[in-house]
């Protein structure tokens, strides 16, 4: 036997083994005049009888070119005379399995209903209808995978830290001068530029000078000298907040010396980097009450008003409000070394009420 | 023919310039309409406003409208005129600066609202004799604002 197929058949355009189309009541028809039984063909052609019986009641199966040529050996004829009229070929298997039983009835059904003839392109390649819808259906669905996988990772990019640089922030406040042998309040802003609750690390340096009283929050840990001072704290909801301290200066602290404070903020988001606390870094030691920050000897209107607004509320801590609401309300104010303490001194010879 | 050309070109250019300054003039209009709207807006987002409530007598109220946010703390100065004494307050204020006639309330913790300052002087004063103004510091500059108290 020879391979008198269409050329065509000899020519595949997505891969698999030639096809042809048979004519398959031809071929039972063929069968049954020379009395032979569709066992005998399927041990010729070596397939399952069922595959014959499916051969032969479908109108125009598609069958591997091989099994055709051993078909028509078994007729004993040619097999350009099984071939279906029209002879056209389909790029799919046989179906020996079940589930190429299914695959092979809906290329079928999804012919007949489209009913549109198969295009051979300009090299000779065959694209029939059924083999582009697969092709297309395999584009659209790389195609949407593709969109979703992008989309989730868009998604992840935005809700996660992922290209996000998190900025910490740390902002001291000190006063400008404190008398030797005085306390005075430093406070410490902190910020996060991430929403999230994150943990931080404060240490702060204090100078010899200085000590430290305390804290609130309280310090996690310290040296033994409190000249090293660490705060463990949570950032709630990417909100500021504030560590605040009262220190105290040596009283034998020299006059006009300068002190100097220094901090920093780590966190485990951000690696190795370390942010600098900013802000005020140093005291001078003068013998002018902290909240007197234009050193003229009395606490005015804007100084009364910044002290309160700023530590009014905060609880814990013993800034000396009523002795500041004091000095105010005299008019002026004196160090008395020995005492540590500011005494109140009435500027105005007016009465109080 | 030439210099009715010449002609035309400077019509157009007088245009031109009327236009201009028409322009201008619109704009200046409406820059200080904007300037006047956003003075209005700030006006009204003051947090801490007074004014006297009785105009005349020995009694006089101050009423302190506080508005969100209050500032954390609010000073009330008021200026006595000559031979006038403050007997009592309520209030008591903080500071009594009687060589200066001046008496200074520190207002603490005020909440939204409306707070009165009962004043009783030694005679009867007029409130148009009165000085007075409020201090607080703006929580967004952080720069101390002063405002006098209405009459």
């Amino acid at each position: 036997m020879t391979s008198n197929g269409n050329d065509k058949t000899q020519k595949l355009s997505y891969g698999g083994p030639p096809m042809v189309r048979i004519d398959g009541a031809l071929a039972r028809k063929m069968r049954e005049d020379q009395g032979l039984t569709q066992l005998y063909i399927a041990t010729v052609v070596g397939v399952t009888t069922d595959t014959i019986s499916r051969w032969e009641n479908r109108k125009y199966p598609s069958v591997k070119k091989e099994n055709a040529l051993k078909l028509a050996e078994a007729l004993g004829v040619e097999l350009e005379a099984l071939l279906d009229k029209s002879d056209i070929q389909e790029n799919e298997p046989d179906g020996k399995t079940e589930a190429g039983k299914v695959a092979k009835v809906t290329v079928s059904e999804v012919n007949d209903k489209a009913g549109d003839e198969p295009v051979v392109d300009a090299g000779g390649l065959i694209h029939t209808p059924v083999e582009k819808q697969v092709f297309w259906k395999r584009i659209v669905v790389a195609g949407m995978l593709l969109v979703m996988l992008a989309a989730a990772g868009f998604y992840w990019y935005l809700k996660g830290d992922f290209g996000k640089q998190i900025i910490i922030t740390a902002d001291r406040i000190l006063p400008p001068h404190v008398p030797a042998g005085g306390t005075f309040p430093v406070i410490i802003r902190l910020g996060v530029s991430l929403p999230d609750k994150i943990s931080l690390i404060l240490t702060e340096h204090v100078p010899e000078q200085v000590d430290i009283i305390k804290a609130v929050p309280d310090w996690s840990a310290s040296t033994p000298d409190r000249k090293k001072i660490k705060w463990i704290v949570t950032s709630g909801s990417g909100a500021d907040f504030t560590i605040c301290y009262m220190a105290r200066i040596s009283s034998r602290a020299k006059k006009d010396s300068y002190l100097m404070f220094q901090g920093e903020v780590t966190s485990s988001l951000t690696g190795r980097q370390i942010f600098q606390v900013n802000g005020s870094t140093g005291v001078r030691v003068e013998p002018f009450h902290w909240a007197d920050t234009n050193s003229d000897g009395q606490i005015d209107d804007e100084e009364i008003l910044r002290v309160f607004d700023e530590l009014g509320d905060r609880k814990g801590l013993a800034f000396g409000l009523k002795e500041i609401k004091e000095i105010w309300s005299s008019g002026g104010y004196r160090w008395d070394r020995k005492k540590r303490k500011y005494i109140a001194v009435r500027q105005e010879t007016g009465n109080e009420t | 023919m030439k210099h009715e050309k010449y002609h035309f070109c400077r019509q157009r250019g007088s245009r031109g310039s009327l236009l201009v300054v028409r322009h201008l003039m619109r704009f200046i209009v409406a820059f200080i309409m904007c300037m006047v709207l956003c003075a209005g807006v700030y006006a009204g987002n003051d947090p801490v406003t007074a004014k006297f409530k009785d105009k005349k007598g020995k009694r006089i109220a101050v009423l302190v409208k506080a508005s969100s946010p209050v500032p954390g703390s609010v000073i009330f100065t008021l200026k006595l005129p000559a031979g006038v004494k403050l007997e009592k307050a309520s209030p008591e204020p903080g500071k009594y600066d009687t060589n200066r006639g001046e008496v200074k309330w520190l207002l603490r913790g005020l909440s939204p609202g409306t707070h009165k300052i009962k004043l009783n002087f030694s005679k009867n004063v007029n409130s148009d004799d009165l000085q007075a103004e409020i201090r607080y510091l703006n929580s967004v500059t952080g720069k101390l604002s002063i405002f006098p108290v209405g009459k």
